[in-house]
């Protein structure tokens, strides 16, 4: 007779090893190779770099650059979503996913066009790119200001997920016995509050890891400080230390987040009747509309008509679409096995942590490859890989890639299904567990198409991020496997110009479709599965 | 003078009316209560009275002033929601609380009033409790007694003892009937069960698919 926990132990076991392959095994690649040198384990290279006084310096940059961006996004993302409710109802969906659509495009190629925009209005001069001499009194506000332009719709998505989720008959019977402004601080703003901030601390950890912007602004923070060591003079041990910093900062975020925001967030559950907007009167509304087209036209429409102004002609589009098909398809097969990698995985981990509290701390610490930045990432991928024998094939072909982009986004991966999972109804699993159906059936059959429009969300996400993907698999990519973002990448160092301008259109007319494409499948799953959520 | 006024009113939801001309009063110290169906309009009814939504044609008053006139919060009026309506991220004790504090009532007092009613409501072991601790039957005796609390002087039921015992629906009604008498507040309460109604009110509002009946209390009994 077969054990009943046997596919269970199967399923677990497998999930287990290949998490251990994503995630942990580039760790302990990279920590072997920074800590183990000359045949002995030693700290010197790291306790050097710490003690250096410039930490103070990059530390009080990087924290200035995503504290900074966190605090804009903040304002930008909670304003323009408490705005959207105000605009009149047949705007309110359109300009919600205009609003949205700046997410899609990857914060380089804004950076590229405002770069462009500056050095040909002689704000900035040619020579700069060269010289490495911008102020940082220049460039650390124009890296807060593009990176909020590419990150604030992070928190108009969870505003307006919060407001979506705010029953309107908690705040009619705060209205009925306190004024507007007391209901707003003492009911609505406590209920929205933990949603609107954990937008705002994935604004932080994107920030925080962000190397394309401050690279090209010249800002020295933490990942670019990384990437030089790794690229310029091979330090791997320099490198490792100079995360630790990120780690610390990344980890109290997160730590935050599951001990403060995500228990609050589950105050607003999604029975609720949504809250309108009330009247205010044709001005008001109009002035709130056209603060988000105001905002849509920045974010969106102005570096992209820089962009295509830049490209000129339609022929020069043609000419980069005809040399950069190879890349675009590298990048689109990339993309799909990363997505559908970082798919399954998460939700495997998921269902696995649903029943056990100890995988899910285990879990947890799927958040380290993403905050170790990109290029060291990459560095403990290159380690581990990197050796005669089958490991070669992997590393050789475009595998190595994909596994690069999984490692990265594997948390936020989990984190969705994790969510999925835990806000599904109990009573279709317990009737399922009544029927005697299997834990893995349980899973597969029952809560799987219950949760599948998040899963088409996440799919879509994970393929959008692994199409952008530039700081992980810029060191990795092998000879004649080049993805387009890491052909913007190696273009744009020799400045803005038409060519780059182009493949920046290019890159975001893909990230477009994908977005749109996400939608489709999203919208397609929830009514073929009439699913839960 | 009474104190509401229905003229005329009538209200539609997606073109399927709820409210079809109503038109009665409301003394003050009066009770109505309002009987019928899931789905007849009786809490469109008191929503409209509350001042939450529009009638699409018609008038309530409430003094001789519009509902959607002014400030919802000056007006003196309390309201239990058919689902509690409780605010999860306050306890007990911070629900009584803020809704004095809103009423600008003096700190000796507030605690004052709060010890009396998380008596009266039997919630003095469940003060720091947050709603999504409490059973339904606690989560309603908090909204009654964060409607009763304020001292209104209309007070709105929505089935506001669907989920409570015998023993602890008696001891709100007898509280309301005493403020009724002691404070003359108006009450009007929508039920399908009029039992429970028949010791608070003095009318009773039949509504079943947009039409209407008042009648007296007394000849049902």
């Amino acid at each position: 007779m077969t054990d009943r926990r046997t596919p269970r132990r199967v399923f677990a076991g497998l999930t287990l090893a290949l998490f251990a392959a994503v995630c942990v095994a580039p760790l302990a690649a990279l920590a072997w190779r920074s800590l183990f040198e000359g045949g002995a384990w030693h700290l010197d290279a790291w306790r050097a770099v710490l003690a250096e006084p410039r930490q103070w310096t990059l530390l009080a940059n990087s924290l200035t650059v995503s504290l900074g961006t966190a605090a804009a996004s903040l304002l930008v993302g909670g304003g323009a979503a408490l705005s959207l409710q105000y605009c009149p109802r047949l705007l309110r969906a359109p300009l919600g996913l205009l609003l949205c659509v700046p997410l899609l495009i990857p914060p380089y190629i804004f950076a590229v066009a405002w770069l462009d925009a500056m050095m040909r209005t002689g704000l900035l001069t040619p020579q700069f790119v060269a010289e490495s001499v911008v102020s940082p009194s220049f460039g650390l506000p124009s890296v807060i200001l593009i990176s909020t332009l590419s990150y604030y719709p992070i928190v108009l998505i969870f505003t307006g997920v919060a407001l979506r989720r705010f029953d309107r008959r908690m705040l009619e019977s705060a209205r009925l016995i306190a004024d507007p402004l007391q209901t707003f601080f003492v009911v609505r703003f406590p209920l929205c509050a933990p949603w609107v901030f954990t937008g705002a601390g994935f604004v932080f950890l994107l920030t925080l890891t962000e190397y394309s912007v401050p690279a090209l602004f010249q800002v020295n923070v933490y990942p670019v400080e990384i990437f030089t060591e790794l690229s310029a003079f091979h330090e791997v041990g320099r490198a490792a230390a100079l995360v630790l910093p990120l780690l610390a900062a990344g980890g109290v975020v997160v730590w935050a987040w599951g001990r403060w925001a995500r228990p609050r967030q589950r105050w607003l559950s999604h029975s609720g009747r949504a809250v309108e907007g009330m009247p205010l009167g044709w001005k008001r509304t109009s002035l709130a509309t056209a603060g988000c087209l105001g905002l849509a036209g920045l974010a969106l429409g102005a570096p992209l008509t820089l962009l295509a102004v830049r490209t000129g002609t339609l022929a020069q589009l043609e000419a980069a679409w005809s040399d950069a098909r190879q890349e675009i398809l590298t990048s689109l097969l990339l993309s799909v096995c990363a997505a559908t990698l970082l798919t399954a995985l998460g939700f495997a981990m998921a269902w696995l942590a649903r029943d056990s509290a100890r995988t899910a701390r285990l879990f947890h610490w799927s958040v380290v490859p993403f905050l170790i930045t990109g290029p060291l990432l990459g560095t403990g991928l290159i380690t581990l890989w990197n050796h005669p024998g089958p490991a070669l094939y992997v590393f050789e072909t475009i595998l190595v890639l994909v596994l690069a982009c999984a490692a990265k986004y594997l948390y936020f991966a989990y984190q969705g299904e994790r969510v999925a999972l835990q806000e599904l109804h109990p009573r279709p699993l317990e009737a399922a567990q009544v029927y005697d159906i299997g834990w893995i059936r349980r899973g597969l059959r029952v809560a799987a198409p219950m949760t599948a429009p998040v899963r088409a969300a996440i799919w879509g996400f994970a393929f959008i991020l692994s199409l952008r993907e530039l700081e992980a698999t810029a060191m990795l990519a092998p000879p004649g496997i080049t993805p387009l973002s890491i052909r913007i990448h190696s273009l744009m160092h020799y400045g803005p110009g038409a060519a780059v301008a182009s493949l920046c259109l290019l890159m975001t007319g893909l990230l477009l479709a994908a977005g749109c494409g996400t939608a489709v499948l999203y919208f397609t799953c929830r009514r073929v599965f009439h699913a839960y959520h | 003078m009474p104190i509401i006024k229905f003229v005329n009113v009538t209200k539609a939801y997606r073109g399927t009316p709820v409210l079809n001309g109503i038109t009665a009063t409301l003394a003050p110290g009066e009770g109505l209560c309002l009987f019928g169906p899931v789905g007849a309009g009786k809490t469109t009814l008191l929503r409209l009275v509350a001042g939450l939504e529009l009638p699409d044609a018609g008038c309530v008053t409430v003094d001789d002033v519009p509902a959607t006139e002014g400030e919802l919060h000056t007006r003196g009026i309390g309201m239990v929601f058919q689902d509690f309506a409780l605010w999860p991220h306050m306890s007990v004790e911070k629900h009584l609380h803020f809704v004095l504090q809103a009423q600008e009532v003096s700190r000796e007092k507030r605690l004052e009033r709060v010890e009396q009613m998380l008596t009266l409501s039997g919630l003095a072991g469940k003060r720091r409790a947050r709603p999504a601790a409490l059973s339904g039957g606690q989560q309603q005796r908090l909204a009654l007694a964060r409607a009763l609390i304020v001292n209104p002087r209309l007070l709105l039921l929505d089935e506001p003892f669907a989920h409570l015992d015998r023993t602890t629906a008696q001891q709100f009604t007898e509280e309301i009937m005493r403020r009724r008498s002691a404070q003359h507040i108006s009450v009007i309460m929508a039920t399908h069960q009029r039992q429970e109604a028949w010791p608070i009110v003095d009318k009773i509002m039949y509504m079943n698919e947009g039409k209407y009946q008042v009648g007296a209390v007394q000849p049902l009994r």
